[in-house]
Parts: C-alpha cells; sequence; structure tokens
C-alpha cells in the first residue's frame, strides 16, 4: 500500500507540471478531493471523493499519470481543464485535427521561433492539443513532429460532421 | 420482388395479442414502433456552453424538445458518435424519450443522487451535468460486463461528482437508509419500447419473462425508497409498455408505502398517456394514473414510462 508521503509527492508533482508546463494555477484544484491509485492522479468533488460504499469500481476522473522523470496529462483532463491552459497548445487545422482524432504522428508546422526554448512560445515536450478554440487532448511534440496521445478507445478513425466535410472541400 | 411482410409479422403472436389487450390500434401502433424515431442529443454544460454547442451543430438542423432546452432531434440520418462534437463530449446521443427521466427527477447541485441502474450512462452524464459536478452522484450497475461503458460515457462527459459502484441495486436499502435527495431507477426490463433499435429484445420476451423482470423491479422499487431522505424525490422509469412492469411495480410501493405519493408530471411539448387503471382485472392504486406514458405512435422517440414519487418529511 502506498504512503500517505507518497501520495502527496505524487499529487505534488502532478500540480507543478501542470502549472510549470501549462500555467493551470494548483489553487484551481483546492475545491476537488485529489487522490491516487497505482501511479496515477485523480480527481473528483470532495463528497465523491469522502463517500464510502463497498464495491467501490472507482471515483472521478484521472487526471494524470506520473512516471519517474515526467507527468502526462490525462485526454480527459485536458477536454476538462483545457480552458485553464495558458501556454504550449497548439491550434490544429481541420485536417490535422482529423490525423490527432485518429491516434497519429504527424509534422506540425509552427511559426519560427515557436518550438525551442523560447519562453513564451511552444516547446517541445506534452502540448495542448486545440481546434476552434476546444482543447483536443494531450500531444508529444518532438522536432515539429506531434504524436497524439489520444487513447485508442477515444480515436475517432472516421471523419468528421459533414459541415467540416463540406467547408473543406469547399 | 417479394411482397414486403407487413410490420406486424415480425413481432410474436404473443406480444401483439398483449398489445392489443392494452386497447392499442395496432395498425398504427405496430408500423410506429418498429419505425427509428428522429435522432437526438443532449448537450453536455461540463463540458461546452449551449450556445456554442449549438452554433457548431447548425448543419444538422437540430429541432428543440420543449421539455427540456438542452435536448435536441435531428431529421437527418447520420452517425452522431463520427462528430468531433461528440469526442469532445460536448454532446450526448440519446434516444429524445430516454431524456425524460432525468428532467422529471430534476437534480440539483450539491445533492447526494443514486443512479440505481447507470450503465450505459447516458442518465448519470445528464444528472451529473444537472448537479454541475458538485455532490455526489453514486453510479451503480450491478452488471460487470456493462461498467467499461459507463465509466468510458463518464469519462468522455467530464464528470468528477461520481462514485462508481458495482451492487445489486437491492442492496442500497440496507447499506444506504435515507441516504439519498433523489435517486433514479431505469429499471431493467422487457424494453418492448426500444423494438426500434434492436430486436435482442424478442430473445428474452416472455410472459414469464416479464413477471420475473416485475419481481425484480418491486424489489429494486422497495430499496430505492428506503434509500431515500424524508422530502426526497424518486424518478421510476422503465422503457416498456407492460402494465405488470410499470403501474403494477407502482401499485406494489403504495401498498407498502401508502404514504408514497406518486406526483403529476407536467412538460412541455410531449403526447402523454396516463397511467393504466387496470390489466388483467387487476384494479392499480388510483395514484398510478400520474404516471406518463409515452407510445411510439403520438411521439417521436421511444415508447418510455416515468413515474415520479416523494418520500413525505416526517
Amino acid at each position: 500500500m502506498r504512503s500517505k508521503d507518497h501520495e502527496a509527492e505524487a499529487i505534488a508533482r502532478a500540480l507543478a507540471s501542470l502549472s510549470e508546463r501549462f500555467g493551470i494555477d494548483p489553487g484551481y484544484f483546492r475545491s476537488y478531493h485529489l487522490f491516487t491509485r497505482r501511479n496515477d492522479v485523480w480527481c473528483s468533488s470532495r463528497q465523491a471523493g469522502e463517500a464510502e460504499f463497498p464495491q467501490i469500481v472507482r471515483r472521478g476522473l484521472r487526471i494524470a499519470r506520473v512516471f519517474e522523470h515526467s507527468v502526462r496529462p490525462t485526454t480527459n483532463a485536458a477536454q476538462l481543464f483545457g480552458h485553464l491552459v495558458k501556454r504550449n497548445r497548439i491550434e490544429l487545422s481541420e485536417h490535422e485535427t482529423r490525423l490527432f482524432l485518429a491516434g497519429k504522428t504527424q509534422d506540425i508546422h509552427l511559426a519560427e521561433g515557436e518550438v525551442g526554448e523560447c519562453v513564451t512560445g511552444v516547446t517541445g515536450g506534452f502540448v495542448v492539443a486545440f481546434h476552434k478554440g476546444y482543447a483536443l487532448g494531450i500531444g508529444l511534440l518532438k522536432e515539429n513532429k506531434l504524436k497524439s496521445q489520444v487513447p485508442r478507445s477515444r480515436r475517432v478513425l472516421s471523419s468528421f460532421s459533414p459541415s467540416e466535410k463540406r467547408s473543406e472541400e469547399g | 420482388m417479394a411482397p414486403r411482410r407487413p410490420a406486424r409479422d415480425l413481432l410474436p403472436e404473443k406480444m401483439l395479442a398483449r398489445f392489443e389487450e392494452m386497447g392499442f390500434d395496432l395498425s398504427r401502433f405496430v408500423p410506429a414502433l418498429l419505425r427509428p424515431p428522429s435522432q437526438a442529443f443532449r448537450i453536455n454544460t461540463l463540458k461546452g456552453d449551449r450556445d456554442r454547442v449549438l452554433t457548431s451543430l447548425s448543419h444538422l438542423e437540430p429541432e428543440p424538445c420543449g421539455w427540456n432546452s438542452l435536448v435536441f432531434r435531428v431529421k437527418k440520418r447520420l452517425k452522431l458518435g463520427n462528430l468531433i462534437e461528440h469526442f469532445l463530449g460536448l454532446i450526448y446521443a440519446q434516444d429524445s424519450s430516454s431524456t425524460i427521466p432525468v428532467t422529471v427527477l430534476d437534480p440539483q447541485p450539491h445533492e447526494q443522487i443514486l443512479d440505481m441502474s447507470a450503465a450505459p450512462g447516458s442518465k448519470s452524464t445528464q444528472i451529473a451535468a444537472a448537479m454541475r459536478n458538485t455532490g455526489l452522484l453514486v453510479a451503480n450497475d450491478v452488471s460487470p460486463g456493462r461498467i467499461p461503458s459507463l465509466t468510458g460515457n463518464l469519462d468522455r462527459s467530464g464528470v468528477l461528482n461520481t462514485v462508481v459502484t458495482r451492487l445489486p441495486g437491492q442492496a442500497y436499502g440496507y447499506i444506504a437508509t435515507e441516504r439519498f435527495d433523489r435517486v433514479l431507477i431505469d429499471a431493467p426490463c422487457s424494453s418492448e419500447g426500444t423494438l426500434s433499435r434492436s430486436f435482442r429484445t424478442l430473445e428474452i420476451w416472455s410472459e414469464s419473462a416479464i413477471k420475473r423482470l416485475s419481481a425484480t423491479q418491486r424489489n429494486l422499487i422497495m430499496s430505492a425508497y428506503y434509500s431515500l431522505k424524508p422530502g426526497g424525490v424518486m424518478v421510476y422509469s422503465t422503457c416498456t409498455f407492460a402494465p405488470e412492469e410499470n403501474e403494477g411495480t407502482v401499485s406494489y410501493l403504495l401498498k407498502k408505502f401508502p404514504e408514497a405519493i406518486v406526483e403529476p408530471i407536467n412538460l412541455e411539448g410531449l403526447n402523454t398517456q396516463p397511467g393504466f387503471s387496470e390489466w388483467r382485472g387487476e384494479a392499480f392504486n388510483p395514484a398510478v394514473k400520474n404516471i406518463l406514458r409515452l407510445f411510439p405512435h403520438e411521439h417521436d422517440g421511444e415508447g418510455f414510462c416515468v413515474a415520479r414519487i416523494t418520500k413525505p418529511k416526517r
């Protein structure tokens, strides 16, 4: 069983990573209940976090996976808290979004200076991909290649809505 | 080309005889029952703003359903699950009738609510959105095989206030007596109202299956009532027409708890019928007339039956 210290450390690492990488204020999560399961950090309402019932399968939503050297936010967390993301955001076109949702790796053409150690721009590592202002999920950006982190079970292999098809064709 | 079989030939004689006994005009009722209703979706306000989502879906020409400002019908035939709005959890594709039980339940923020048979999650996600992700929603389902679809839909919809449990619904009356402000029992049923979607129900449908399901439903409704706080509200719903599974179940509860109140349901834009007063010589409690019944030949949606029951304050 994991100790309380271990749990607190994993949560602190996840919050620090969300803050440093994406500019999400850790204070935002004060009104929620954060806890760990295996190497994952989960988030629930306070009441759901404290409720006791037999045969609980799970509570709340997994927001991040904590690895030895990195923290990866989940697709679900990116979509729910995407509006809080201040940096390392990438806006995708229709075509790029389609590839992203299908779980593909793609060449990404950012403006000069957006990749690298630029303070205000996008740096290599995990980024949040957006389309028309909606957060799609997490991508891994490395040397102008964006690798979609959309889990297999969530991938959309077929096309989008007809309007988007029409606008592309037109 | 072979002549087209009349729709009624697709259904078992015993089922047709029961429908006739319920007073339906089979020439209107059966074709409507087997014709898929308009597709519908509900906007998930946990993920997006209603007007913004509607703007992005304007090409579908969604038509509002009067009883709930977040529910829309779509006349066009397309796979709603392929829309990017679906991937993002901005919409939940569900039959318009199935949005009615939660609308009637009327969940509020910061409450404690139980969804007793929650999978695959259409109603749990609707409850969580109405609660604005606050309080506690217990989404229970006894079937291990149905839990992944439930958790998948909770995830996609961005639900944070939920505890998922895998217990027989009958247990809640004992383990959570007078715990919940509201309880939803969307009971396992003979699913006669969903025949337009799938004929699978015909594999299990029989008079004895209805009897067996009705016994389970009686245990569930009792458990739900025990788990309700005094002053609390529960909604009992099924997607079947069988009076044994609807008025019969609610009458059973009223026999055990005569103080329980079956409230009238008034929803805008719905063509509804009251509950049956008797079936096969058995007179039901007169209060079951307040049950809301939806029939496919009168309403563009699957067949449904909904009862709103309150437990009086002490």
